[in-house]
């Protein structure tokens, strides 16, 4: 016996006071204090915003429509258990199920279960939901970043996202916009490997590659690159594929997911408030930034047969800026309708690029990151700047230092403060690029994962993506206090303000746009 | 039904003792057994190995704490039967993590196998953590009686995983130092 074996075996018989004491603590613990998570994050953004140093968020967080789809509203795991609780007649709460309700979802019917808001690894015994499951940390100690590969596949990878952002992001109807492009590369490329042959062709046509011997490195390289977790920045891809428990999964596509593409893969009842939940959890496990009234709608409908889930988490302090401490008035100029909001203004020694119809800028994040962010000119919209300039764009923010345009010292971009919550359906645009049969149910074969005729029912993106910096000052409401308003010049060579409409895209140091937005709107005062 | 009923109805040897228990604490008693063993297989037999070590033993024992009572036979149980595994099947994953850990706990010395010993160092660990905050000792039974994962103690503590890992580091430290200073060898 291991020595370590007595010393386990002795804690067995430890104090019976210690053991009781263990666990009332954690449940006497969550009835003294539920502080929601939302709350502690705006406590924390409040409290960084008046630390020296702004900080940059952003987090996206899967969403289904409402009202689409079948996506019910979800129902709340604990009252589901305490009425669980109620029919099976118990007296009183089982207080041993340490700090957790139980769940045991079966496979014949949702109404059968109870519910375990608990440890993954516990589900896994008793409800089967998990097929496969990655542990990103795990996965990011283990494995390098291939750049070299990403350097291969360079033209690949910008063909995909030369068409995607502008197809994504170019018609809006004028309301603020972001996805993840490279997520949805990874998405993509997780979907090509368990789909049969047409399917296939059609995934790899529009991922630039001719098979996938090469595309499970391409896609662990593009998320290790994305992965950063210091204390000045936390960035991680997550994705998930979500199947109903109607159709049977092979293991070994669901470990090669998992261990390849870095895909979980679960199975279970599509439209219960089991899965809800799950969904849910799942979420707020692979983005910090979630609070539970951000994912407190997000569900799967009974009719979903396969769904994909997925979300960044960015977060990120400015680096290498100084923040004015100025009072600034400014207004932003919408496309209809002028908006009083708060500002940022950075102090630094800039780069201003002027191309066809924009000036763009790049400020500076930790670990060789970068915010992009291009104000199109007085006559352009943001949609023809997408659909104009894009080519101009990305040969920039692939190759800054060799951009053959024109280019100027700048000292000082004013930000307006912004946040933009996007509900994408990836769907239509995969579909616009000629990605059709995994959407269809007779076409659909997704052999490589299930012997069961099943089509992909959702490809979702919902991401919230924000700027604030320590100096995000109000611009007084118009007719009030003027007289201490200290007026701004108009921008000159030396400022970019980027007071209408821009695109903005946040890059790793490999030149992999993370994230991609349009700001129609900053956030109101 | 309270545990108090259910310790009346093994004293009269009433077989629905063993059905209350089974719903009141199966899932508490599986639960622990699996983050020992891995598989569901064996936590089944190991849990109804429990129900039967109640029968046989109440009476003449009368728990005052039914659960710990039961978890404690549960998770002796439990690793009995993951001696028995072979290297190939062994364990559950947090299991094994909890013990590279408390390797970590011995103190140098030679080996002494008397059971009197082991009952010592119950009563020594026991100790030792009555010394603890609060907060630390619930974290050194949740994560080796319970076998709770970092993951599950940081979102429980509300902290991150390292800070939780650097907790259990310096609590193994304390408690090896404190083996030592008992002259306690293992």
């Amino acid at each position: 016996m291991r020595k370590a074996e007595k010393i386990s075996e002795a804690i067995g018989n430890i104090d019976d006071k210690l053991i009781t004491e263990a666990v009332n603590y954690h449940q006497n613990l969550k009835r003294r204090t539920h502080k929601s998570l939302f709350i502690r994050w705006i406590a924390l953004t409040a409290s960084l915003m008046l630390v020296a140093g702004g900080v940059f968020y952003g987090s996206v967080w899967m969403n289904s429509r409402r009202g689409k789809s079948g996506v019910g509203k979800s129902g709340d795991a604990e009252a589901l258990f305490q009425e669980t609780r109620a029919k099976e007649g118990t007296e009183e709460k089982i207080a041993w199920d340490t700090d957790d309700f139980f769940q045991k979802a079966t496979l014949d019917t949702a109404d059968e279960v109870e519910i375990d808001i608990g440890d993954k690894e516990e589900a896994v015994t008793f409800n089967y939901w998990i097929s496969a499951e990655v542990d990103y940390e795990k996965k990011a100690m283990e494995q390098q970043a291939d750049t070299a590969l990403l350097e291969v596949y360079k033209n690949q990878l910008w063909q995909f996202y030369q068409l995607m952002i502008p197809l994504v992001l170019g018609d809006t109807g004028e309301q603020n916009q972001v996805y993840s492009p490279t997520q949805l590369y990874l998405s993509v490329g997780a979907l090509a490997e368990v789909t049969g042959e047409s399917n296939r062709q059609q995934l790899l046509s529009l991922l630039g590659m001719e098979d996938t011997e090469d595309l499970d490195e391409l896609v662990q390289a593009l998320w290790l690159s994305g992965y950063k977790n210091t204390d000045a920045i936390h960035s991680q891809f997550a994705n998930s594929l979500w199947v109903s428990k109607d159709y049977a999964v092979k293991e070994d596509a669901c470990a090669l997911l998992a261990d390849q593409y870095l895909t979980s893969v679960y199975n279970g009842g599509m439209g219960t408030d089991v899965l809800g939940y799950y969904v849910r959890e799942w979420l707020k496990e692979q983005n910090d930034g979630f609070s539970s009234e951000q994912v407190e709608d997000i569900s799967l409908g009974e009719e979903v047969q396969l769904a994909v889930l997925s979300t960044v988490t960015y977060q990120a302090r400015w680096q290498d800026v100084v923040q004015s401490t100025d009072v600034i008035s400014d207004r932003f100029y919408g496309y209809n309708k002028t908006t009083n909001c708060e500002w940022m203004r950075q102090e630094g020694d800039f780069v201003f690029y002027t191309g066809t119809h924009f000036r763009g800028v790049s400020l500076p994040l930790p670990e060789g990151d970068s915010i992009w962010l291009f104000l199109p000119d007085e006559d352009t919209s943001v949609e023809e700047l997408l659909l104009e300039s894009f080519g101009e764009m990305a040969q920039l923010l692939q190759e800054e230092e060799t951009w053959e345009g024109q280019r100027e010292a700048g000292t000082q971009v004013l930000i307006p403060k912004f946040e933009i919550a996007s509900e994408l359906d990836l769907k239509t645009a995969l579909q616009d690029c000629a990605v059709t049969d995994i959407f269809s149910w007779e076409r659909a074969d997704f052999s490589g994962l299930t012997d069961d005729q099943v089509c992909l029912t959702e490809l979702v993106q919902v991401l919230d993506f924000g700027v604030s910096g320590q100096e995000f000052l109000n611009v007084p409401i118009e007719g009030e206090a003027e007289e201490q308003v200290i007026s701004v010049e108009e921008s000159t060579g030396t400022e970019l303000k980027m007071n209408r409409p821009f695109f903005v895209t946040v890059t790793n140091a490999q030149h992999v746009p993370v994230l991609a937005g349009v700001v129609y709107e900053p956030t109101q005062q | 039904m309270k545990d108090e009923t259910i310790v009346d109805l093994f004293w009269r040897r009433e077989e629905s003792a063993i059905a209350e228990t089974r719903t009141k604490y199966g899932r508490y008693l599986t639960k622990i057994a699996y983050r020992i063993l891995g598989n569901l297989e064996d936590c089944e037999e190991c849990v109804n190995d429990t129900y039967l070590k109640a029968w046989n033993s109440i009476p003449p024992q009368r728990p005052k704490t039914l659960p710990v009572y039961l978890g404690k036979i549960t998770r002796q149980t439990a690793i009995d039967c993951y001696r028995r595994q072979t290297s190939v099947k062994r364990g559950g994953a947090e299991f094994e993590a909890s013990l590279d850990e408390l390797e970590e706990c011995i103190p140098a010395g030679s080996t002494i196998e008397m059971e009197l010993d082991g009952q010592m160092l119950s009563s020594v660990i026991s100790q030792y953590l009555y010394t603890l905050p609060q907060d630390k000792r619930v974290l050194f039974i949740r994560r080796y009686f319970y076998c709770d994962s970092v993951k599950v103690l940081a979102k429980q503590n509300g902290c991150s995983q390292s800070k939780i890992k650097s907790s259990l580091f310096r609590i193994r430290a304390g408690l090896k130092e404190y083996l030592e200073k008992e002259g306690f060898v293992i």
